[in-house]
């Protein structure tokens, strides 16, 4: 029998190559679909914005409660790219000082739908019976009322500030997950790799976590990428209404709501934080698509 | 023969699944899977279950595993009942009972290295950890002919006959005694069944291994073998040691299916018998189930009375009423 | 003699794939005469089911590539043809029947409805066949009460008893076996010169399968059919063919008379394969398997492919591929163990 010890060596590297190898196709498989190299570069592009942008921006102290009442309004020139606003604040500083705030606020979001709507719809999946019934017409209540009307309500009941925006839409969103995640477990629920776990003499939590969840994964998460952006999109429309994010913060919503009413006359005041707004949101829709593409486990080949 | 002898007895099996219809689905039938099966399997031997579709055979093989609850009978495996195990212990009993899957690549989850797969049910049942788990694990590779640096690759790297082998070597992990085998070879290459086969066969003596092998494979059931018993819309129309069955076979239906085996060999002047219709459509009411695709000569209690199993000596039953009485 | 029915030489096919071009087949030579049940045995990726689709021309060709070689039917050139050709050529001279008869025919339509189109298009291609709303005219319904009268016949030439009442029926009410005799029906529509039948009884049981292989004897008698059986079973092979062709790995490495190969089998692969299938005489511990692998049709072995699991392996054989030798008369192996220059 051969040297265990020894072999342990190069078992290591035979691991480390064997997820190398499996990276590598996938990466390649993502690499040659233009349209999603295009939406992961400009989010990344976006990152280093959100991260860098105090740094970077003329003026950085728009964003934080100076005023220029006296630049009003100013079409957008060298000085001021995109033009000032209706207290003459940079725009083009406010719109990138937002973007993290967007990102953040789309990530909080989403995750938090995510877990809950996941745990949810996989539990009821794989109980099965009254627990499945409990917990699908629960989804059915969160799903009768119009989503925009009732994260509205639940704003307004929390109160304003971005942070209760969030805790209301993901307890909006969650429920998509849910549904799309019991009908994932349901159907692998009956493979024969998760009858052979149950051979084994795994538990249902073994069963559940290690074997189910992990092959449910790919389409969660490219629902969790295409949904990103119209969690970003929501968020602003809240914002848009007065809930969320309080002056002087640079919330895009917000901000499109201050030019409303100097539509279409000063139009730059609306419409580039409308323009930030949709670059997330088309950019996260092509990596979702990309992210489809690449990450099903069984069309290797 | 005492208890002793058999690791596993099957007693009076049944499997029913309710069938509802009706307008607001009030009205219940039954699909009587698998009817009063019985049959024994001694330790260290291999009883082969054969049938075609609607037979029953891998419901009973799902009931021998409890990957279904039975309607009714026992299932003894050394002197206790698997049928009325509470979930707890049954899962521990499970480390003695494995089973072999008809599809290899669906058997393995995907998202593993090929030693986690070996490796769980060592964890689950033993508690092993890391090196000592590890070091099982390439000791069972090794069993089962595969290499150590397949360890750490994932099962879609490999072809079916290999997976086939991972399957095995998982089941062999925590040193079980009965395997049930469903079809384990039907979706290989002839060439790569022929490798499986031989390794099954080294395991069981190695081991001393029992096996229950499910197959509508007549040629491999009787190279691998110790006994058959053949099933025919749930019920066991015949059972006998190998030999009887392919050389003298009693029931109509044991005739036909063995004279429809496309055997390779062109000299092969057997007599054809051509059963007509299908087996699933042409379920009787009453008398034997077999009666309305019977190529013998049928009597009138065929189409009457269902048969039961004759004993013949030597562990050789028929269910047919042209064999009245037994030995 | 006359032209033989099917004369196949030197079929390179290609396919591009993500790890490179895979050699699916590399020279391909098959014969068949007018009346011949020949069958084509092999293993997974051996390429037979690739030559089946080549015949008929229905190989995807982004992906694929017939990069050389020559198919000729009953004296016509294949390769020569415009896909528009094509279409209405299969129509008239071939017929095909592929592995699972559940997915083969459209469960949202009755038997009639398909077995009608397959009538209208391969039997009555001469006249455009009536669409929806041209279906309403005379001489439509006219040609559809005529193909419904040929449909019936057909099911009764398969041996679908009670065809009058149940060709009305959705697939789903068919069990297998007769769904495969429907399929078989709709291959014969157009009166073919040559039924291809890919595995036709492999998702059958096994009683249902000798009736299917019954039927196909018979069909051969009656209409004078040829039939290019291909399989993996051995057992079918000999039951109902009369010629054998063996392939591995892309190429056919030996033909012959079915008795012969059977009692004389030539090629080390044949010989491995017909050790590895469970027989009545085999004895336990007797079976063998070939050892090692289906080799990776994008980087082969050099030679003959068959050379690094060969028992009898020379060091010709991974230098240069194995030219077909005659064995006997009927009787052909590519191996190097034969070839004129092999020294004893």
């Amino acid at each position: 029998m051969a040297d265990i010890t020894r072999s342990g060596g190069n078992l290591r590297k035979g691991a480390r190559s064997a997820r190398w190898e499996n990276a590598r196709r996938s990466f390649y498989r993502f690499r040659t679909n233009v349209l999603s190299m295009l939406g992961l570069g400009v989010l990344l592009l976006l990152f280093v914005i959100a991260v860098t942008a105090p740094a970077i921006v003329p003026f950085p102290q728009d964003a934080t409660g100076k005023l220029h009442v006296l630049e009003r309004l100013e079409p957008p020139s060298t000085v001021h790219p995109f033009g000032t606003d209706h207290v003459g604040r940079d725009i083009f500083s406010r719109v990138l000082m937002g973007t993290g705030l967007a990102l953040k606020v789309g990530v909080v979001i989403i995750l938090m739908a995510a877990t809950i709507g996941v745990s949810l719809g996989a539990v009821a999946a794989y109980a099965g019976g009254w627990v499945d019934e409990l917990l699908m017409r629960i989804t059915d209540i969160f799903l009768t009322v119009p989503a925009f009307i009732l994260a509205i309500a639940i704003t307004a009941a929390l109160g304003k500030g971005i942070t209760n925006v969030m805790i209301g839409i993901s307890l909006v969103w969650w429920p998509g997950f849910a549904r799309l995640t019991r009908s994932l477990v349901l159907s692998l629920r009956e493979d024969a790799f998760v009858e052979a776990a149950n051979g084994i003499g795994a538990s249902h939590s073994r069963i559940l976590f290690r074997h189910i969840l992990p092959n449910a994964v790919s389409p969660i998460i490219v629902k969790m990428s295409t949904d990103f952006g119209f969690a970003v999109l929501t968020a602003a429309a809240l914002g848009f209404i007065g809930l969320g994010a309080q002056p002087p913060t640079p919330e895009w919503g917000a901000m499109i709501n201050s030019g409303r009413d100097y539509f279409p006359d000063k139009w730059w005041v609306a419409t580039f934080p409308g323009l930030a707004i949709f670059v997330v949101v088309f950019s996260w829709n092509l990596l979702g698509d990309g992210l489809r593409d690449v990450l099903d486990p069984r069309s290797r080949r | 023969m005492t208890n002793n002898d058999f690791l596993l007895d099957v007693r009076h099996l049944k499997k029913y699944f309710p069938q509802r219809s009706g307008l607001f689905n009030q009205k219940i039938s039954f699909l009587k899977a698998v009817d009063d099966v019985s049959f024994t399997v001694p330790k260290g031997r291999t009883l082969g279950l054969v049938g075609e579709s609607g037979s029953g055979k891998t419901t009973i093989g799902k009931c021998v595993v409890r990957f279904l609850e039975v309607t009714a009978g026992e299932i003894r495996f050394a002197d206790i009942n698997l049928a009325e195990l509470p979930r707890q212990e049954l899962q521990r009993k499970r480390s003695d009972i494995q089973m072999i899957y008809q599809s290899p690549a669906a058997s393995l989850n995907g998202r593993m290295t090929i030693g986690q797969i070996i490796a769980e049910p060592l964890w689950i049942h033993r508690r092993l950890r890391r090196e000592r788990a590890q070091q099982r694990v390439l000791e069972l590779l090794d069993i089962v002919g595969l290499k150590e640096e397949h360890f750490y690759r994932y099962p879609h790297e490999f072809s079916g006959g290999q997976q086939q082998r991972v399957g095995i070597a998982r089941a062999l992990a925590v040193n079980p005694q009965l395997l049930v085998l469903d079809e384990p070879t039907s979706a290989l290459d002839v060439s790569v069944q022929a490798q499986v086969l031989n390794l099954l066969q080294e395991l069981q003596q190695e081991f001393q291994l029992t096996y229950l092998f499910i197959s509508h494979d007549l040629g491999v059931v009787r190279y691998l073998c110790d006994r058959v018993a053949l099933l025919y819309l749930g019920k066991i129309v015949e059972i006998a040691k190998v030999g009887i069955i392919f050389e003298q076979p009693k029931h109509p239906y044991t005739q036909a299916l063995i004279s429809a085996i496309p055997e390779p060999d062109p000299e092969d002047q057997r007599e054809q018998i051509v059963l007509r219709g299908d087996a699933t459509l042409a379920r009787p009411q009453r008398g034997c189930p077999f009666a309305p695709r019977c190529q013998a000569d049928k009597l009138e209690i065929c189409e009457r009375e269902e048969p039961p199993l004759r004993d013949f000596g030597h562990g050789h039953l028929v269910a047919c009423h042209l064999y009245p009485k037994g030995s | 003699m006359g032209t033989p029915l099917l004369d196949i030489q030197d079929l390179h096919v290609e396919f591009r794939t993500f790890d490179g071009v895979s050699k699916v087949l590399a020279g391909v030579n098959l014969r068949m005469e007018r009346g011949d049940v020949l069958g084509l045995v092999g293993e997974t990726g051996c390429g037979k089911s690739m030559t089946a689709l080549s015949i008929a021309r229905l190989i995807p060709t982004p992906p694929g590539r017939i990069s050389a070689g020559r198919i000729h039917f009953a004296g016509e050139d294949i390769l020569e043809k415009a896909p528009a050709e094509m279409q209405p050529f299969r129509a008239r001279h071939l017929g095909m029947i592929f592995q699972d008869p559940t997915t083969n025919l459209n469960p949202l339509f009755t038997i009639h409805e398909q077995l009608i189109d397959a009538v209208l298009y391969q039997r009555h291609r001469s006249q455009r066949v009536p669409g929806k709303w041209k279906g309403f005219l005379p001489s439509a319904r006219q040609l559809r009460r005529e193909a419904h009268r040929q449909a019936l016949e057909l099911l009764k030439t398969v041996g679908i008893p009670d065809g009058r009442r149940r060709i009305f029926d959705y697939p789903h009410q068919f069990s297998g076996g007769m769904r495969q005799r429907v399929l078989i029906a709709m291959a014969l529509a157009g009166d073919p010169d040559l039924l291809i039948a890919d595995e036709p009884t492999t998702a059958l049981d096994v009683t249902i399968q000798a009736q299917i292989l019954l039927l196909i004897t018979d069909l051969v008698k009656q209409l004078g059919l040829s039939v290019l059986l291909i399989t993996h079973n051995l057992g079918v092979v000999a039951k109902t063919c009369e010629k054998v062709a063996v392939m591995y790995a892309g190429r056919v490495i030996e033909q012959s008379p079915v008795q012969e190969l059977f009692t004389h089998p030539k090629h080390p692969y044949t010989r491995g394969l017909l050790s590895a299938v469970p027989t009545k005489r085999t004895r336990r511990g007797e079976l063998r398997g070939i050892p090692g692998m289906i080799p990776n049709l994008i980087d082969p072995p050099s030679g003959c492919r068959f050379h690094p699991r060969c028992p009898k392996v020379m060091d010709r054989c991974s230098q240069q591929v194995p030219p077909l030798v005659q064995i006997g008369p009927d009787h052909s192996t590519s191996c190097h163990l034969y070839s004129e220059h092999h020294d004893e």
